[in-house]
């Protein structure tokens, strides 16, 4: 078997869809056989609540549990392992930065940072804070090339500027933001960075102590973990200013009807029984991950895009959306006079699948000049091959379409 | 290029999709929002009507081949109806759309045109949307 096959052969959907061709990772990456496994055997001989149980299983899911945060902190160079917390995603992780920690040093005149390319995720937790506190939001604006323009980076810091939440790799364009100096100037005006990693961590090398963001969010199942899990990491310095977005059970020291002693980060915002299979499913994502070579995938994922983008050039009113110098495995193409969900009916035809419209990135393709585009998303499963069947039913398409 | 395909891509559809009726923006008239939250597709209608009688219609907008060859049809069919017809028209489309009355086909040609999303329903809302919100303004204005 060929390195790809023996990947492929650890995705038991391609089996099933002898046909299929998968071209939405962006959205969710199909998940291996061990994370799959991982859900049942938990269910099937190890189910127990986590945390103060004195028996065998309990302790057993407790020890099991926590190795996960250890495995998480590793695979993104983070020092320690209670600097990560588990919560039901990157939309999840940045709300519980905005109403657990910013919410109450937001103020009138006070300025919360984003830039044009947030995926609504990390666009309206902060527009809605904003709103109601009386604060600003404000924009790093996008070049036509689909980069950000960071010349006036200085003046849009300028103020009371309470935090910068912007993301590593945009979900529509496939830019790969310059994350280390945008959070080495944002840190020398001593602004917080929350780092929206969705896009990035488990496809490309991500050492959080390099890039030095203070807050990063990112979702298991777009690094063929299960959904509905994710981590928000949090620097140690900041862990003791994040107040549970939930209360309830599992996150107190003591409690009295007329008071509750917490307990800290991060078991403080993991309110309640959470998902622990789906989080041993994270650590099995974790270790698939683990076998690769991050640089390989990621060089791999770009290679493709590549292929596809350079393929393109020869089909007629085919244009791209985002030209940036430093990109990930995510294209955005549009094609004269035909509709993205046009375009996407008819690959969904010949089983690609694809995904058309605005990718919860509304203003960003607003400020592009498009409405919606169709976005080819690869990872390591995917083949030249499949690049190869894309374009030729594309150039079908505009035949059809002329 | 599948059957299926051919079928969904109707030339009725091709045909207003490529030059739909009254494709512009239009003053003074009532505005008339589709917009498809799902994929962001966006069309307004610009009506003039009374509490009688609907007078010109013009539409402008994005949206896929479908959701625009769908609302060129609307305004083709309910231009100068009454309201109650207007109505009635829009029930039709939408109930031959859910595959409750087939037969309607034979009050034009044009619904015929949208049969197979019969066959796609994830491009229901791109063929009915027009058609509902449009119900839903004429039932206001019967009400005025």
């Amino acid at each position: 078997m060929t390195g790809l096959e023996s990947i492929r052969a650890q995705f038991p959907i391609f089996d099933r869809h002898r046909d299929l061709i998968y071209l939405d990772n962006a959205a969710t990456t199909q998940k291996p056989q061990a994370v799959i496994d991982r859900l049942a055997e938990f269910y099937s001989s190890e189910n127990a609540n986590i945390h103060r149980g004195l028996y065998d299983l309990s302790s057993r899911a407790t020890a099991n549990f926590e190795e996960v945060r250890l495995k998480v902190a590793n695979l993104i160079g983070a020092e320690d392992p209670l600097s990560i917390a588990f919560t039901k995603g990157t939309t999840d992780s940045i709300n519980l930065i905005a109403q657990g920690y910013l919410k109450r040093k937001l103020g009138k005149g006070d300025k919360v940072v984003i830039s044009a390319m947030e995926h609504h995720s990390n666009l309206i937790p902060w527009q809605q804070l904003c709103k109601a506190r009386g604060a600003e939001l404000a924009v790093i604006p996008v070049s036509s090339k689909g980069e950000l323009i960071l010349d006036g980076l200085e003046e849009i810091f300028e103020g009371s500027t309470k935090l910068l939440a912007i993301t590593h790799v945009s979900n529509t364009l496939g830019t790969i933001n310059p994350i280390q100096s945008i959070v080495k100037a944002a840190h020398l005006r001593n602004i917080p960075v929350l780092l929206d990693a969705a896009q990035s961590v488990g496809h490309l090398p991500f050492k959080v102590s390099d890039l030095d963001a203070d807050f990063v969010a990112f979702s298991a199942h777009k690094m063929f973990g299960p959904m509905g899990v994710g981590v928000l990491y949090s620097d140690p310095n900041y862990t003791a200013d994040i107040e549970p977005g939930n209360f309830g059970g599992g996150i107190v020291r003591d409690v009295t009807f007329e008071d509750t002693q917490l307990l800290e980060f991060p078991q403080v915002v993991e309110a309640g029984t959470v998902d622990v299979a789906g989080v041993l499913g994270l650590g099995a994502a974790i270790d698939f991950i683990n076998e690769l070579d991050l640089n390989d995938s990621h060089q791999y994922e770009k290679r493709l895009a590549e292929y596809f983008r350079d393929g393109s050039k020869e089909i007629e009113g085919l244009r791209i959306i985002g030209e940036a110098q430093d990109r990930s495995g995510i294209v955005s193409f549009s094609v004269d006079g035909v509709h993205p969900h046009d375009v996407a009916t008819f690959l969904a035809e010949k089983n690609i699948a694809v995904r058309a419209g605005h990718h919860c990135a509304q203003p960003l393709l607003h400020a592009m000049g498009v409405q919606a585009t169709v976005r080819i998303s690869f990872s390591i499963y995917n083949s030249e091959d499949e690049v190869e069947k894309v374009l030729k039913e594309l150039h079908h398409l505009v035949k059809f379409w002329k | 290029m599948s059957d299926r395909l051919q079928k969904l891509y109707h030339p009725i559809i091709r045909q207003h999709n490529a030059a739909p009726i009254n494709f512009e923006k239009r003053e003074g008239r009532e505005v008339v929002t589709a917009n498809n939250s799902i994929c962001g597709d966006k069309f307004e209608f610009f009506v003039s009507c009374d509490k009688e009688r609907l007078g010109t219609i013009s539409f402008y907008g994005i949206g896929c081949a479908v959701s625009k060859a769908s609302s060129s049809i609307l305004v083709k069919l309910l231009e100068g109806k009454s309201l109650k017809e207007a109505i009635g028209i829009c029930e039709n489309f939408i109930n031959y759309l859910e595959e409750k009355d087939k037969a309607v086909s034979a009050i034009s040609e044009d619904f015929e045109a949208f049969s197979a999303i019969w066959e796609f329903p994830q491009r229901f809302d791109c063929a009915a949307l027009p058609w509902q919100e449009i119900r839903t303004f004429l039932r206001v204005v019967e009400a005025r």
